[in-house]
């Protein structure tokens, strides 16, 4: 009789399993989770594994002492990175603009006129369209009195506000213009330049302005100028209300970066090249042709090859490899769309161009393990052992799911990479290692929703929303109405917000709830479903997928809320039974590997 | 009787007319109607600009109300009762407060009411 811990060391959590060995039986006895304490395979994992010990080991009464041994997993050999590159061509032009939403402009049309600052008035002259441009320093009853005591001789046709006082100024005109306000950078907008001002009807937006042609017409662009102001146009669409100030000098800076060409090269020594512009389908069906990678390369001086060059220079810091060494083993390429900052634009404006998401993932030496297992068995005063591939223990662990039976293959979703293992009636096994996965999920909802923050588009990933529609009650983004005996915080009052587990997390940016829910789910459905049906192609006996009976789904990721739903839909057309796992029927999809390593603790050692 | 229009209900007691104003400001801005008026105690009262706010509430129709009570004003709706609410503002804008959460400017408290009723998130 001995009591065994198997112990996982994950890239965010440890976890342990404790069993009782008696003969050739196991009783599984407890089982704990704690952060991942430093980097993966490095000793400073060791206060995280000594805390998630004595958690276990506290629920059974017992310390780390009466331990016979702990059993270490041996990870696997791979890192994964992510990066994100426009494909369109990058057009620069010297137009100046402004689009936004503010939520109250005032009057109705648009406007042409020569830009003046309301300091510069005395420099106005008569019979010329004039747009005032105003700081918030003035109040509204002033700029309202000096728009009407100018009425008789000087025409002011519309107002640029910087503060947010449209509706008082228009209220008190004695002739109507329209005014945009609740702009920022007014110091930016020169003086005694051609604009044009745009505010549309309530619940509309605009249309001139949103338009090359109306832009055109209303600044006299010829075609080649009108070519050029396409983006700005484009950057406008559905806006609110705008303004475009013509500043051309006759000096216009075109930088095209060419997107540019991929090269892999198959581990039997061919290359294949391919255009990013082709788009993700292309790439992944030369990925296909060409098989086992040996590396993969951007072709130098473009978008792409800049692109991977800095790739490799992340996964040398992090390996702390040279980056010659560093080999791209798969790519994942996935068509996106990414907000691409127009120069010329006051307030940041961005329109949203081509891009593509490529994860790629490299093979490192193994992690030091060893290292890890001689502190730990020094500090704790236990024998620690190194046993069995991370992917092994796993399947070992997942075949306690009720339910399952061999053939059995598993999935390991994870930040940087989607494992698959697959084990037959007798015992064999397959594994592989995909680039792509959470992180990547992350960086494609970051970028289509033009998320400022990369946290919050990790927390986007993982938590369901509701909007606040009153101080009782939220609508789920299921669209069942959830109701409240106490009132919810001000604070969420007409926000989307996340669902958190314990709280309320507030969306900071004004992007409606479904188009979140849309690119979340576009997200992972993109990643996860195309990555695990490549990584169980190549498990399964001759890629075959109906080969598989059974996949059980493990690791965090399986935890989600929706991407194991969307996994058993996608994998029933091949007739798999695809679920979330659930380790001795009782730990869900976590503590495969611990599981699985305490388990093999019978048949080895003692 | 006269119909009730769908306003936001301003009640004030001992307040400077630039703050009023400056709440007012905000109301306009966001398209809302409103009404002001002066509260006047039938006996002298010690009463608070939250339950002034609260009272302003419950006569206006959008439920509504904004209590301005010297150099405070308090903004509620009449589902919270009379102890909480929803923001608050202070005359003196150079007053430094804690919770820029709860506490805005005068023309914020204003805007912060009109939006309520438009069911858009408050300013802060």
């Amino acid at each position: 009789m001995s009591l065994v811990a198997g112990v996982d060391i994950g890239n965010s959590t440890t976890e342990v399993c404790i069993g009782r060995i008696e003969g050739g039986d196991i009783r599984f006895l407890s089982s704990a989770t704690h952060a991942t304490t430093g980097i993966k395979g490095t000793v400073d994992n060791i206060p995280g594994i000594v805390s998630a010990l004595e958690e276990a080991m506290g629920k059974v009464r017992l310390s780390t002492s009466d331990l016979e041994y702990i059993r270490l997993n041996e990870s696997a050999p791979v890192i994964g990175d992510t990066a994100m590159e426009t494909i369109t061509e990058t057009i620069i032009t010297d137009s100046s603009m402004i689009g936004h939403n503010p939520s109250t402009p005032a009057g109705v049309g648009t406007a042409v006129g020569y830009t003046i600052h309301i300091e510069n008035l005395s420099k106005m002259v008569a019979d010329r369209p004039y747009i005032l441009v105003v700081g918030k320093e003035y109040g509204y009853e002033k700029v309202a009195e000096v728009v009407n005591s100018l009425g008789g001789y000087i025409k002011i046709v519309g107002l640029i506000l910087q503060a947010d006082e449209a509706v008082l100024v228009w209220n008190r005109l004695d002739k109507k213009i329209p005014i945009v306000d609740e702009v920022l950078r007014i110091d930016k907008i020169p003086d005694e330049k051609m604009a044009a001002i745009e505010v549309a009807m309530s619940g509309q937006v605009i249309r001139q302005l949103s338009n090359p042609y109306g832009i055109a017409t209303l600044l006299g662009l010829n075609a080649e100028e009108t070519r050029l102001v396409t983006p700005i146009a484009k950057s406008l669409i559905g806006k609110k209300s705008a303004v475009v100030i013509k500043t051309l000098h006759g000096y216009i800076a075109e930088n095209v970066l060419p997107a540019g060409e991929l090269y892999l090269k198959g581990e039997d020594g061919k290359e294949y090249a391919v255009n990013v512009d082709a788009g993700a389908e292309k790439i992944m069906a030369l990925s296909n042709v060409a098989g086992r990678l040996s590396d993969v390369q951007g072709q130098k001086n473009t978008n792409v090859g800049n692109m991977f060059d800095r790739m490799k220079d992340s996964m040398s810091r992090l390996t702390g490899e040279t980056k010659e060494s560093i080999h791209i083993t798969d790519v994942l390429a996935i068509d996106t769309l990414a907000p691409v900052q127009i120069a010329g634009a006051l307030a940041g404006e961005t329109c949203m161009e081509k891009a593509v998401g490529i994860a790629a993932m490299v093979k490192t030496q193994q992690l030091p393990m060893r290292k890890i297992a001689e502190e730990l068995q020094r500090q704790l005063n236990v024998d620690v052992a190194v046993a069995g591939v991370e992917a092994a223990m796993a399947l070992l662990g997942a075949c306690t799911t009720p339910g399952t039976r061999l053939p059995l293959a598993i999935i390991d979703m994870g930040g940087g990479s989607t494992d698959a293992a697959m084990m037959d009636d007798a015992g064999n096994m397959r594994m592989t290692h995909k680039a792509g996965a959470g992180e990547l999920v992350t960086l494609l909802i970051q970028t289509e929703l033009g998320l400022k923050d990369r946290n919050e588009a990790e927390l986007l990933k993982k938590y369901p929303l509701a909007k606040v529609e009153s101080l009782y009650h939220m609508r789920l983004e299921s669209g069942e109405m959830q109701f409240f005996a106490e009132s919810i915080d001000p604070r969420y009052y007409g926000c989307v917000v996340m669902l958190a587990p314990d709280r309320m997390i507030r969306v900071e940016e004004d992007i409606p709830m479904e188009r979140i829910v849309e690119v979340r789910r576009d997200a992972k459905r993109k990643v996860f479903v195309k990555n695990v049906v490549r990584a169980l192609q190549e498990v399964a006996e001759n890629g075959d997928l109906k080969r598989i009976p059974n996949v059980v789904l493990v690791g965090g990721s399986a935890e989600d809320f929706e991407v194991p739903e969307m996994l058993t839909e996608s994998l029933s057309q091949y007739r798999i039974v695809c679920g979330r796992g659930n380790i001795r029927a009782t730990e869900g999809p976590r503590n495969a590997v611990a599981t699985g390593l305490v388990m093999s603790g019978t048949s080895a050692k003692r | 009787m006269v119909a009730k229009k769908p306003e936001i209900v301003l009640l004030t007691m001992q307040a400077g007319e630039e703050f009023i104003k400056k709440i007012c400001a905000g109301i306009e801005e966001e398209g809302l109607l409103y009404r002001c008026e002066a509260f006047s105690p039938a006996e002298r009262t010690n009463i608070s600009a939250g339950a002034l706010a609260y009272r302003a509430a419950m006569e206006s129709t959008l439920g509504v109300g904004i209590g301005v009570c010297g150099d405070k004003a308090t903004l509620t709706h009449e589902s919270l009762g009379e102890t909480k609410a929803l923001c608050s503002a202070v005359s003196d804008e150079a007053i430094s407060v804690q919770d820029t959460w709860t506490v805005v400017t005068p023309k914020m408290l204003g805007q912060n009411a009109a939006r309520f009723v438009k069911k858009q998130p408050f300013l802060s």
